[in-house]
């Protein structure tokens, strides 16, 4: 085989398993970017929305994907591995902002996430489609668990459609997710928004391009467990346990 | 009964996972003996298959079984999910035809698309092979570029077993975002008759060749507002349309790689619906246009008075309205089918709201009097404020209509200044001039008086000196200099079209329903759908370059009101009739 069929056969298997698979995770089928410049492997079929730039007179297409070139073997065999997410650990440091959460009281924000309670973060927005009904359940599901330890950690959600999410909207999402005491949902000014997504590397410059991403913070320093991905319950427990674990290990 | 606990231990969830897949895989010979006769339109013919219909729809809508009880599932390996918390609606939409977010892809599962192969990406699929204008060639890959369907079409079977089990006709285990459905056979057999005939024919105003849209006008609409929105309107459709010949020459004999693309483009024709006389008979004009000539799609419109005749009807035969020009809309929760610019009056009722309660400290025991005339638009604000107004620490609102022969004045020396916090006047222009140099210049308090910029703007250099301190107006606009700045662009895209400047709102709210058709139609390709062209609308950026009277506006799933903000401005600057903000855009 000549080798520009290789590459073409290399380039057409490692789009169909991105596909297949659902693209997941840490396969960096999307490049992060502002809302212009996004390419993601996808069929086309479902062609969607945001390589949006303004709307006007621009067609997005399938052609856009052709330029694209991977290393198809590396790619296949991590999906093949079949992980459920990816994690990492990073120091963010938490901008010095005020939001609003779901009773409409003011809440700073630093104060809730680096406070002397192990934290759960994630991004979502009331009206997202798939990733954050996942997530959020997912939460609900780690707060239901019985288990020492686990009824400290505090939950938080901040909204990424801060416009649309007003603390009586996010009241409304937490009731739709049965969720019990201790869970945040924050809302607040767009730029504020913003800053605290970009702390957390999770701006994607679009809400409907965002990643599904979950923090963990143990109390004491700015390190934070980054999952990308959507961890089941259990494993997230553990990662958990393991969080706290290590901090306490560091710290003594 | 399954029961969902999620163990602690790992072998423990492996065992549970194991007992999922198995209960699955025991429960899936299905008999769709039970389930209605097949067809795709069932409608008018047989009750139990109406039936049948009905409880497909509410499981797909709703996530609510055929025995009535929300729908349970697995998702992300062992997180127990309800149907009240997300089901099949959510990911794969109304129109079936899937979503995008991130990079999570939730695949069409429409009839059309179920019911036939799933071809590798940069194929497309049409729903009869080797369709399309020109030659068959033109329409199928070369050999070398041809790969194996993804899988084969989905049969009643293999639809069990995706839903059950979560593996796809060919073995492929399906996303973890995707639930792990306990469904009854009954519940297969509604849900699997309601796929089959979900998006499968086009919609009615879209032909091989055509895409019609139609604009409403009422009578009482005066020609130059008329004449401002359709010139506009026309334009854009008449711009897109140059590109018909160049097109359909493509469609017909370009590369192979392109005839999605350009086979996916339709010349659009814009019908002018005039509505004439009362409301109560706008219903009835509406049918009687749409059975003369069917149309895709509403684009723009005017009508003297409440929007909710041609919103109701709308949504009553599920035909999208993009944009209508009114600040009377319907405002709903629920509604799906017309996308509106703002709630109009009702926002600047909630901004006015807000406002008060979070950046006024109100002290226990104070009253806020809320005074409208019933059936104007300045109830729909008093309606709007009542929303959004919580009733917290001992204030209370006092929301008074007045009727025809209340005479403001008398109202207010009535009402014992005593304990007011606030006076939200929902009134024009003249009443609320005349309260601020009444009753309200005599009375000693300094409480703030509230304001419609909307219902007030022409008589706003009347307003006392002494007043400009205590008033603040609701203004849902973007402020003056960037309103200024950013008409730029379209007034010299109307000087070079030769179109007249008229009403400058309308012409900018036609502007930017024109600037956003393009992406739009790009985006349905030749899904001529009607809900997935709303879908579309849904997933695109937040905008605010080609809309300058607003400072923002933003989709969303679901989302109908796409401007989200309403200033509070005062008139204390140097230019007593231009506005100062004193709140955000949007007020939490």
């Amino acid at each position: 085989m000549c080798k520009l069929s290789l590459r073409i056969a290399c380039h057409t298997l490692a789009v169909i398993t991105s596909v297949t698979l659902g693209a997941y995770p840490g396969a960096s089928v999307a490049e992060d970017g502002p809302a212009g410049g996004h390419h993601v492997h996808r069929d086309p079929a479902v062609v969607a929305p945001k390589d949006a730039k303004p709307a006007a007179g621009h067609n997005h297409g399938p052609d856009a994907q052709a330029a694209h070139h991977h290393d198809g073997h590396a790619h296949h065999a991590q999906m093949l591995r079949q992980q459920t997410y990816t994690r990492t650990e990073t120091e963010y440091s938490v901008p010095d902002v005020t939001l609003t959460n779901q009773d409409g009281d003011r809440v700073a924000l630093r104060e809730l996430l680096t406070g002397s309670k192990p934290v759960l973060l994630n991004y979502i927005f009331t009206t997202c489609t798939t990733i954050c009904p996942v997530l959020s359940a997912s939460f609900g599901q780690m707060r239901r668990t019985q288990g020492a330890g686990i009824e400290n950690v505090r939950l938080v959600s901040i909204s990424i459609d801060p416009e649309h999410d007003s603390p009586d909207r996010l009241a409304d999402y937490a009731q739709r997710f049965h969720a019990a005491e201790g869970w945040e949902l924050l809302t607040g000014s767009r730029d504020d928004i913003i800053e605290v997504q970009k702390a957390f590397d999770a701006f994607r410059g679009d809400k409907m391009n965002h990643v599904p991403l979950t923090f963990l913070h143990a109390p004491g320093g700015e390190r934070w467990i980054r999952l990308e991905g959507f961890p089941s319950a259990d494993e997230l427990i553990s990662e958990y346990r393991q969080a706290i674990a290590d901090q306490r290990a560091t710290s003594m | 009964m399954l029961q969902f606990v999620v163990a602690r231990a790992g072998w423990r969830s492996l065992a549970l996972r194991c007992a999922v897949v198995a209960l699955a895989w025991a429960a899936m010979p299905v008999s769709a003996g039970d389930a209605p006769a097949a067809g795709n339109r069932l409608a008018g013919e047989d009750t139990d298959a109406r039936e049948a219909l009905r409880l497909g729809e509410r499981i797909y809508r709703q996530g609510i079984g055929v025995d009535g009880a929300p729908l349970r599932a697995i998702a992300a390996g062992d997180v127990p999910v309800d149907g009240t918390m997300f089901t099949c609606v959510n990911c794969h939409r109304r129109s079936g035809i899937g979503s995008l977010e991130g990079p999570l892809i939730a695949l069409p599962i429409n009839g059309k698309e179920l019911s036939v192969p799933r071809r590798r990406a940069g194929a497309w699929n049409p729903s009869t092979q080797g369709q399309g204008p020109g030659s068959p060639e033109r329409w199928t890959l070369p050999p070398r570029f041809q790969m194996q369907d993804l899988r084969p079409p989905y049969t009643d079977e293999t639809l069990v077993r995706a839903l059950r089990a979560g593996v796809d006709p060919t073995g492929r285990v399906l996303s973890r975002a995707m639930p792990r459905y306990v469904l009854s056979e009954r519940d297969m057999a509604v849900l699997t008759q309601y796929l089959k005939q979900l998006s499968t024919d086009t919609d009615p105003g879209a032909t091989e060749e055509t895409l019609r849209f139609a604009t409403v006008v009422t009578d009482g609409v005066s020609d130059t507002d008329r004449d401002a929105m359709l010139a506009v309107l026309r334009a854009h459709i008449d711009a897109r349309n140059t590109q018909t010949r160049p097109y359909e020459r493509r469609a017909k004999a370009g590369p192979f790689y392109k005839t999605e693309k350009f086979g996916a483009y339709r010349r659009l024709e814009l019908d002018v619906w005039e509505l004439t006389g009362p409301a109560d008979t706008w219903r009835e004009q509406l049918e009687a246009h749409y059975r003369a000539e069917p149309v895709f799609a509403l684009l723009g419109g005017i009508a003297a008075g409440p929007w909710a005749p041609i919103h109701e009807f709308c949504e009553d035969h599920e035909i999208p309205a993009i944009f209508p020009v009114t600040d009377q809309p319907v405002v709903s929760d629920s509604d799906w089918y017309t996308l509106y610019y703002s709630k109009g009056l009702h926002q600047e009722g909630e901004a006015a709201a807000r406002f008060l309660q979070h950046s006024k400290k109100l002290e226990s025991g104070a009253r806020v009097l809320q005074l409208f005339r019933p059936d104007t638009r300045g109830a729909d604000a008093a309606r709007g404020f009542r929303e959004a107004w919580k009733e917290n620490a001992g204030t209370n609102l006092d929301s008074r209509p007045l009727y025809a022969d209340d005479e403001l004045s008398a109202v207010l020396n009535s009402v014992a200044a005593e304990g007011i916090a606030a006076v939200i006047l929902w009134l024009d222009g003249e009443e609320v001039i005349s309260g601020l140099r009444g009753p309200l210049a005599e009375s000693d308090t300094a409480a703030p008086i509230f304001a419609s910029w909307t219902l007030t703007q022409t008589e706003l250099g009347r307003v006392p000196l002494v007043a400009r301190e205590r008033l603040y107006l609701t203004y849902p606009y973007s402020l003056p200099d960037l309103m200024e700045q950013r008409s730029r662009g379209i007034e010299a895209w109307l000087r070079a079209r030769q179109i007249a400047p008229g009403n400058a709102e309308i012409q900018a709210k036609m502007y930017f329903l024109g600037w956003m058709l393009p992406g739009v139609l790009s985006e349905i390709r030749s899904e001529f759908f009607r809900d997935y062209f709303l879908e579309a609308f849904e997933m695109m950026p937040d905008q605010d370059y080609a809309i300058p009277i607003y400072q923002r506006v933003s989709f969303g799933p679901d989302q109908r009101y796409v401007v989200k903000g309403c200033y509070i401005v005062r008139l204390t600057g140097d230019d007593p009739t231009r506005p100062v903000a004193v709140s955000d855009w949007v007020i939490h």
